[in-house]
């Protein structure tokens, strides 16, 4: 293709052949890249470089009868003859407006026109004109502009799935993401997530219609307007609960087998996407996920987490049936790249949650237990004062009781003072006897708390009690489960405060009264609950009396029972007085279960 | 000839006591209100048994009891306390025997004849 020159003051020689002004300067325009004509003041074209032909498209009709302006104006359908009348008559320059040019092929270009006057010795012999060709550019700025759109989409995501570290949130934030226009688009969007320990995918959550009715509802919902991603997502998940219920339902009940050579395991494996426009031999194993899915054109992206894949997501446009372009299906990925990320960071993060609780319960248990230690030291400081003003009582009691004893030796028993000499020594026993259990109680008190197990407990103060030849009758359950039960306590302490409970429930009980012995745990606590049955007349007296001995503030309850009771206190264990089923009452002690 | 105890135990009312009550079982009665005035009077006299109390203020009666065995090592003593305590320290165990203290004397004059071989 060559232009062709010619003079415009000289006749013209041939269909661009017309007089020329400047005609040798004209050459040095033929190759440039940009569109040159120039035609007289006549308006008849006198030259065209091979741009310029290149745009109006050389070869064709429209070339051969573009002779002057009007021809160039119809072809264009741009007006041009007024606007170069102007200029040739007022010196002046004139700018078009961008038009669409629809040249040889159907191809579009994007257009405008400058025109300038031709001037030569102050003289103007036409004009110039430039077609401007801003076809590329406008497709860069579109391309730029959409580019722009898939960096915000992909922030607002971002950002929306930084807000939250609740992995369903999480969930219902991709989908949205990936379904709403104002992101990615997708009619439909189905999330699986990895099960390492079945190796499957199981269907976790979908959003979407199931079909074109439903759709017609959901998309009715949906307010219309300019909104953003962000207000998109805040406005699903407000309102999360009257959607999606069938596609959710269907992808729940979903699992696939990652053992057999399926679409879904290339994906997980390859950790590549693929965007499957028919169904082909790629998916013939997949089949049943698919039609359970109702989906024959969809996009599978991976989501990867450090290099795994941790699960997919598959998108479909059912409802549209639009075709997905691999250029969307390449953002669904970089979108589901940080899906991954936020779904590995809220399971870490829910892992730290049930770890902080785990942690702030065991802050609050060595609370506990710190006070406890705190009251036991306190009790321990005053078992020792006891010890110590017990036996400084000691001496004097002996002695009053010993003369006492020899004063009433030496009386004669008709004697009145006798009795009195009597009373005094029974009574100085008696203080005798007190001081003795208050010793044993507060000498006790070394803190050495130990792991025991409550059915070593239990066998050894059975030992004692027949050792001692205890009138009580005390039976274990030959079918209780005899796991251990572990509990930190003084062992001694505890089976001497077991042994006084059972001796003082054995004295309300009447003669030959068996009780029997049941061991048994909860979550927190380990107990030892005793039994007895009696007849129901005595079962009000029997009641009365062990509630009276359980009342710490009561006064009449012998000071060896309420030492047990403090003893089995001190050592974390609380005593109680329940009912079974059968309305039986019974006595229980509960130490707290020591974690193993 | 009647069997000649000695009572130690720094309470005086105490030492009152025992001197009453072993006289009337027939016994004589030395009295020391001190591990060292014990071990004083041991030495001048003939001694067949010793009531002995452990804490005291000037001397501790475990050590008054290892001196009196390694002067007399056949000699009985009786270890007399308010405490109990003292039954697990090995030292205690040079004694023939170890009673807590009480108004009920009955044990240990019990004791003192089976120890000395006095009839009831």
């Amino acid at each position: 293709m060559c232009a062709y020159h010619s003079n415009p003051t000289e006749p013209s020689t041939g269909k661009f052949e017309r007089q020329t002004p400047m005609a040798s300067a004209w050459t040095q325009f033929d190759r440039i890249p940009v569109a040159i004509f120039a035609a007289n003041n006549d308006g008849e074209i006198f030259y065209t470089n091979d741009r310029f032909l290149q745009i109006v498209d050389h070869d064709s009709s429209a070339v051969d009868c573009c002779h002057g302006l009007a021809d160039l104006e119809n072809l264009l359908s741009t007006e041009l003859i007024r606007p170069a009348r102007q200029v040739i008559e007022q010196r002046t320059t004139f700018e078009s407006g961008q038009f669409i040019f629809v040249g040889a092929g159907g191809r579009y270009y994007l257009l405008s026109i400058s025109l300038s006057p031709l001037m030569l010795d102050d003289t103007c012999h036409g004009v110039f004109g430039i077609l401007q060709d801003s076809t590329e550019t406008a497709d860069a700025s579109e391309s730029l502009r959409r580019r722009i759109k898939e960096l915000n989409t992909i922030e607002e995501i971002s950002q929306a799935l930084h807000s939250t570290m609740k992995t369903d949130d999480i969930l219902r934030i991709i989908l949205t993401g990936a379904t709403c226009k104002e992101g990615l688009g997708f009619n439909r969007a189905f999330l699986f997530l990895l099960n390492e320990g079945e190796n499957c995918l199981e269907g976790k959550m979908a959003i979407g219609p199931s079909n074109a009715e439903e759709a017609g509802r959901i998309w009715g919902e949906i307010p219309q307007g300019n909104r953003t991603l962000s207000e998109v997502l805040a406005a699903y998940l407000q309102n999360v609960a009257n959607h999606d219920i069938e596609v959710n339902r269907i992808v729940r009940s979903l699992k696939i087998d990652l053992s057999a050579p399926t679409m879904f395991r290339q994906v997980m494996e390859s950790g590549h996407w693929c965007n499957i426009d028919s169904l082909c031999e790629a998916v013939v194993h997949d089949t049943g996920v698919l039609q359970a899915l109702n989906t024959h054109r969809f996009a599978v992206v991976p989501l990867l987490s450090r290099g795994k894949s941790i699960g997919v997501i598959l998108a479909d446009n059912l409802i549209t049936g639009k075709q997905t372009e691999d250029n969307t299906v390449h953002l669904l990925q970089i979108f589901a790249d940080h899906a991954a990320s936020a779904i590995e960071n809220a399971g870490l993060f829910e892992e730290i949650e049930v770890k902080a609780a785990s942690l702030e319960k065991a802050n609050l248990k060595l609370e506990q237990v710190q006070k406890q230690i705190a009251a036991i030291e306190k009790s321990s400081l005053m078992a020792e004062i006891t010890y110590k003003i017990a036996h400084e009582l000691r001496n004097p009691i002996t002695i009053i009781g010993g003369f006492a004893a020899l004063l009433n030796r030496n009386l004669n028993p008709a004697d009145k003072s006798s009795e009195y000499g009597r009373i005094i020594v029974e009574e100085t026993l008696r203080v005798e006897k007190a001081l003795a259990e208050v010793l044993n109680f507060s000498k006790s008190f070394a803190l050495d708390r130990v792991r025991c197990d409550l059915w070593e407990i239990v066998a050894a103060t059975v030992d004692v009690l027949e050792q001692t030849h205890s009138p009580v009758t005390i039976e274990l359950d030959p079918d209780d489960d005899k796991s251990p039960l572990h509990v930190r306590v003084n062992r001694d302490q505890t089976v001497q405060s077991l042994h006084d409970i059972i001796e003082a429930v054995g004295s309300c009980l009447p003669d030959s009264t068996p009780m029997r012995l049941r061991l048994g745990s909860s979550e927190a606590a380990q107990r030892i609950e005793l039994h007895w049955q009696i007849e129901p007349e005595e079962h009000e007296r029997v009641t009365s009396l062990l509630a009276e001995m359980l009342d710490t503030r009561a006064t009449g309850s012998s000071l060896r029972l309420t030492l047990a009771f403090e003893t089995v206190r001190y050592n974390g264990g609380e005593p109680g007085l329940a009912a079974s089923a059968a309305q039986d009452k019974y006595l229980f002690i509960e130490y707290p279960a020591m974690e193993e | 000839m009647n069997a000649t105890i000695m009572c130690v135990d720094d309470e005086l009312n105490l030492l009152r006591l025992y001197e009453q009550v072993l006289a009337e079982d027939g016994f004589r009665v030395v009295s020391a209100r001190s591990g060292t005035e014990a071990l004083d009077k041991i030495h001048a006299q003939q001694v067949d048994l010793v009531v002995l109390d452990i804490k005291m203020d000037d001397k501790d009666g475990l050590d008054v009891l290892r001196e009196m065995k390694m002067e007399n090592p056949d000699l009985p003593v009786i270890l007399h306390s308010a405490y109990s305590t003292y039954k697990s320290d090995f030292k205690s165990w040079l004694a023939v025997d170890y009673l807590v203290k009480s108004a009920d004397l009955t044990s240990l004059r019990a004791r003192i004849r089976e120890l000395l071989g006095v009839d009831d």
